[in-house]
């Protein structure tokens, strides 16, 4: 099955980078590195060189802080939206918001697809997406609301009801409007979930794939990565690469990272192994 | 092409020896097709040759490893067919496979078998054939010390058109060489034993293996 993003159509078995832009000044990785608009732009410049599918521009780190209301939402990420969309037109947009309104300014500004990482707390978001023709993320939190930490979360099966609230947003949105192939599904690592959870969602990654919906991960540095291996933040890309290369060979076709260099060459890899892509360059053997 | 040539009836009117790495085979190829320039110069010496020599059959001379257990048949004739192809040549092609390690009685035998596939007009003999693969640290053979003489030997073979100088090469010093096209180019030297002239249109060894790509022009009637 394909899926659309912007103008583009993708197979079932492309592996696609989504490059972290943050506009925050307090996010838990690069923590204010791209708050500067020069910065976020060089940002930009560089991920697009190093083979970035997708920017994803945030606005409000994932972690609890100080409230950012719509208003300024908007003010970090909207006109920014509009320099990427003037200075890359084909690149494809991302902005990881929960709010409707902020939906559509951005939408109305160039993006292409709304990342709803905080799965469904604004329930009238997908229909800025069906009205935009953008693309939507569903992602699956327990239902714990926006900026919170999991807190002695329990499942009785943590990929089912990861599946279930997915699927069941997924049509939500598509019964919305937004079209079946501009839809993807997020399991969330680390959102609602202890490490266990994680590492279950990751394991069973191919019951998500098996729902025919493109799955989305984003496990990027997070904390289960950092407590599987009793590493600090700075010091979980092996786990993180490790963790993308066992996504993508289960299935998962979208992969928001920091690192976006090695992030791809571990796609790269993975789909070469796989067989969907040739090696770059072959000599070996073959003189 | 002189009057006499042309009624150079049932003579071969020249072959073409070409470098036949399997890297320009298209399965093989990466998204870089790092073979194709080799195989894309092959097909215009193929075209040149052709439209020069106007042969009424192609009779390809491959090597085959007798050890090998795969049934993809020999990288030789693969790549042989491939620049057929891409030079546009309908019409009849013969394909005579050599063992790599050929003794001289096998030899004698292929060349026999090439000859009876000679035809009113004459045929052109492709020799898709490469010297050493040990002539560097990263070659594929690793380095031999031998095999810049054995190459230089051969490649002033081929140039002078010098068929007896590629009988005389040391047939178990190619084996230890890897010098896979060892054995059809001493095919072509029994079937060719005077060309009329001879030229090396390119040689290099750009991963330790000495690749030629040569002509030699048919004998006289």
């Amino acid at each position: 099955m394909t899926f659309r993003l912007g103008r583009t159509v993708f197979d079932s078995d492309a592996r696609l980078v989504m490059a972290i832009v943050n506009r925050t000044p307090d996010s838990f990785y690069d923590k204010g590195a791209t708050w500067d608009d020069a910065a976020a732009k060089d940002r930009v410049r560089l991920v697009v060189d190093q083979g970035a599918d997708i920017v994803d521009i945030g606005g409000i780190k994932a972690a609890p802080g100080v409230e950012i209301d719509a208003e300024e939402e908007k003010r970090r990420v909207v006109d920014f939206v509009a320099w990427v969309r003037g200075t890359f037109p084909d690149l494809i947009i991302s902005v990881d918001t929960w709010r409707a309104e902020v939906g559509r300014a951005v939408c109305e500004a160039g993006a292409d697809l709304l990342n709803d990482a905080w799965g469904g707390a604004d329930p009238e978001l997908p229909a800025v997406a069906a009205e935009f023709g953008a693309a939507l993320v569903c992602t699956h939190t327990g239902g714990v609301p926006p900026r919170t930490r999991p807190f002695r979360i329990e499942y009785d099966d943590v990929v089912d009801d990861i599946r279930e609230s997915l699927v069941e947003q997924a049509e939500r949105a598509a019964a919305l409007g937004v079209a079946r192939d501009r839809i993807l599904i997020d399991p969330a690592h680390d959102f609602g979930k202890n490490t266990y959870h994680s590492l279950e969602a990751t394991r069973r990654l191919g019951e998500l794939v098996a729902t025919g919906w493109p799955v989305l991960v984003s496990l990027s540095n997070k904390d289960f990565v950092g407590e599987t291996l009793d590493k600090p933040v700075g010091e979980r890309l092996t786990g993180t690469l490790a963790t993308t290369a066992v996504s993508a060979w289960l299935g998962a076709n979208v992969f928001r990272a920091h690192e976006v260099a090695e992030t791809r060459q571990v796609l790269d890899m993975v789909s070469s192994i796989a067989g969907h892509r040739r090696p770059a360059r072959t000599v070996r053997g073959l003189q | 092409m002189s009057p006499s040539a042309e009624q150079d009836l049932g003579a071969i009117r020249g072959a073409l020896v070409v470098p036949g790495l399997p890297m320009q085979l298209p399965e093989y190829a990466g998204q870089a097709d790092a073979g194709g320039e080799i195989r894309e110069r092959s097909v215009a010496a193929l075209v040149e040759a052709i439209a020069d020599w106007k042969p009424s059959a192609v009779v390809v001379v491959a090597g085959h490893d007798p050890l090998a257990e795969h049934t993809k048949g020999s990288v030789g004739a693969r790549v042989a067919r491939l620049l057929l192809a891409g030079a546009g040549w309908e019409g009849p092609v013969r394909e005579i496979s050599v063992p790599i390690d050929a003794d001289p009685g096998e030899l004698d035998g292929a060349a026999e078998r090439v000859l009876e596939g000679r035809t009113a007009t004459g045929a052109l003999v492709l020799v898709p054939a490469d010297l050493s693969a040990k002539r560097t640290e990263a070659a594929p053979g690793h380095f031999d010390e031998r095999a810049a003489a054995f190459d230089a030997h051969v490649l002033d073979a081929i140039a002078s058109g010098d068929a007896a100088a590629l009988i005389r090469c040391d047939l178990v010093l190619a084996q230890e060489l890897w010098a896979t096209g060892q054995a059809p180019l001493q095919v072509l030297a029994r079937v060719l034993p005077a060309p009329v002239r001879s030229e090396i249109m390119w040689s290099a060894l750009p991963w330790g293996v000495q690749y030629v790509r040569a002509r030699w022009w048919g004998r006289k009637a």
